[in-house]
């Protein structure tokens, strides 16, 4: 190159130095040419980055909302999984069994037939000695409690029964075990049908759960894909800025070289 | 015959080597972000796989419930059921009644108090084999691939990490050889000055 410049301005000085002002124009046109298709190529990246990164943005947020509610549906459920398996527990295990008790009680009384009122009195006397004990030696005060009140309500009977026959007293009995059965029975069926709501409101506390996953997900996947449109946006930025520093490069080469050569000639 | 090196050769020499050098960090950057997608796509993947271990965990705890529900209401009905026929035949006896009746009451008593019994022992072993356990097994497998997922995750990183080194070295060769283009051309107009 260097060579070629030496030889035209060798022969025709004028003739060169107008050519190679051309050819310099050319190149200075090209290269602002390029420049201009380069900066509009990261332009339009770099639009499409800011729009990426602002759908981005707002997907974020609606995920964000979305994973609080998940988390607080399934804190709701949880709730009422406890509440309900509360409710489930006391019917299913405390009313049914003390039901039992008291049916098992009056079954007692009314195949015991005329020797009614005492059994009544020695299971009533029984009853409140165990309620004592069990107390003094710490048995669930549910228990205690209902041990004392099978007391009162046998003793009481036994006092009816002291003045009415025997046959009423185990006729009362087994309408007082038909009852005690029926509450039993109904306080199963209900403590079940607790039970079962309870373990759906789990079920539904694991299904928010995974809702909870899925957007937690979807949370991570758009934010790498923000963090790859800022890195898009960046890398544009740059090329752009090293594409108009390599020009310019270019051009204040061509006016150094237009320089040189015109001081030459 | 020796030929001189010139500025030009040294330029394309240079101009080469940061060709290959800026390629070398471009099929790693390439490469780098090839393992990022596959990773990110690997972690995606494991959410999606934990999400429906999930929720099939949870439609084994509600079909377990429903049926220890089930299981357990029958049971009541069969109490009350019971406790109603044995009612009728302790009735019957105390009144004479029917003997036929009363033997066929008691029968009735015996059956639905062993059904009443039977479903109410089924009931907690049936919501443990149907619904617990299995919950338990796909709540498992949640968890295996959670921590896959999070495996992932971390190579995800990496890779991102290991792509915007390469980026970064790629622009170091780009401004390097900026560098050494201006200087050639420094060097051609002083060469052109000279002649």
């Amino acid at each position: 190159m260097v060579a070629v410049a030496s030889n035209i301005s060798a022969t025709d000085p004028w003739q060169s130095a107008s050519s190679s002002v051309d050819c310099t124009q050319a190149n200075l046109s090209g290269a602002c040419a390029l420049l201009a298709i380069l900066v509009k190529t990261q332009a339009i990246s770099q639009a499409g980055a800011r729009t990426d990164i602002e759908l981005g943005a707002q997907k974020l947020e609606e995920l964000k909302k979305q994973l609080a509610d998940a988390i607080h549906q399934a804190e709701e459920a949880a709730d009422q999984s406890g509440f309900f398996g509360f409710l489930g527990d006391i019917f299913g295990s405390d009313i049914a069994q003390i039901a039992g008790a008291v049916a098992a009680v009056a079954a007692t009384i009314a195949t015991g037939g005329a020797a009614a009122p005492l059994l009544l009195l020695t299971i009533s006397a029984a009853l409140q000695a165990g309620a004592k004990v069990g107390a003094e030696l710490g048995l669930d005060p549910k228990l205690c409690m209902a041990l004392s009140i099978a007391s009162a309500a046998v003793g009481l009977c036994s006092g009816v029964g002291s003045v009415q026959s025997a046959t009423a007293l185990a006729d009362g009995a087994r309408k007082v075990g038909l009852v005690a059965n029926v509450v039993q029975g109904g306080a199963t069926a209900t403590g079940g049908v607790f039970h079962g709501i309870s373990g759906e409101y789990h079920a539904q506390q694991l299904d928010d759960q995974a809702e909870a996953v899925r957007y937690q997900a979807q949370d991570v996947a758009v934010d790498l894909a923000l963090q790859d449109a800022f890195a898009l946006l960046q890398n544009a930025l740059r090329t752009q800025q090293r594409e108009t520093s390599t020009v310019s490069t270019i051009v204040q080469n061509d006016s150094d070289t237009n320089t040189a050569l015109s001081n030459r000639i | 015959m020796t030929q001189a090196i010139t500025g030009s050769n040294s330029t394309s020499f240079a101009g080469e080597l940061a060709t290959l050098l800026i390629q070398i960090e471009s099929n790693q950057s390439e490469s780098s972000r090839l393992t990022r997608d596959a990773a990110r796509e690997s972690y995606l993947d494991n959410a999606q796989k934990q999400v429906d271990a999930l929720h099939v965990a949870a439609d084994a705890t509600r079909v377990g419930a429903v049926a220890a529900a089930v299981c357990t209401v029958a049971s009541g009905g069969f109490s009350i059921a019971a406790a109603s026929a044995q009612f009728d035949a302790d009735v019957g006896k105390a009144t004479n009644c029917n003997a036929l009746q009363v033997a066929s009451d008691e029968l009735n008593a015996k059956l639905f108090d062993a059904a009443a019994k039977t479903s109410g022992a089924v009931a907690t072993p049936l919501k443990s084999f149907v619904g617990d356990s299995t919950a338990e097994d796909f709540q498992a497998e949640a968890k295996r691939f959670e921590t896959r997922g999070e495996q992932a995750k971390w190579q995800a990183g990496d890779a991102s990490s290991s792509a915007e080194k390469a980026d970064r070295l790629g622009d170091k060769v780009l401004d390097l050889l900026q560098g050494i283009q201006s200087d050639a051309n420094n060097s051609t107009n002083a060469i052109i000055g000279r002649i």
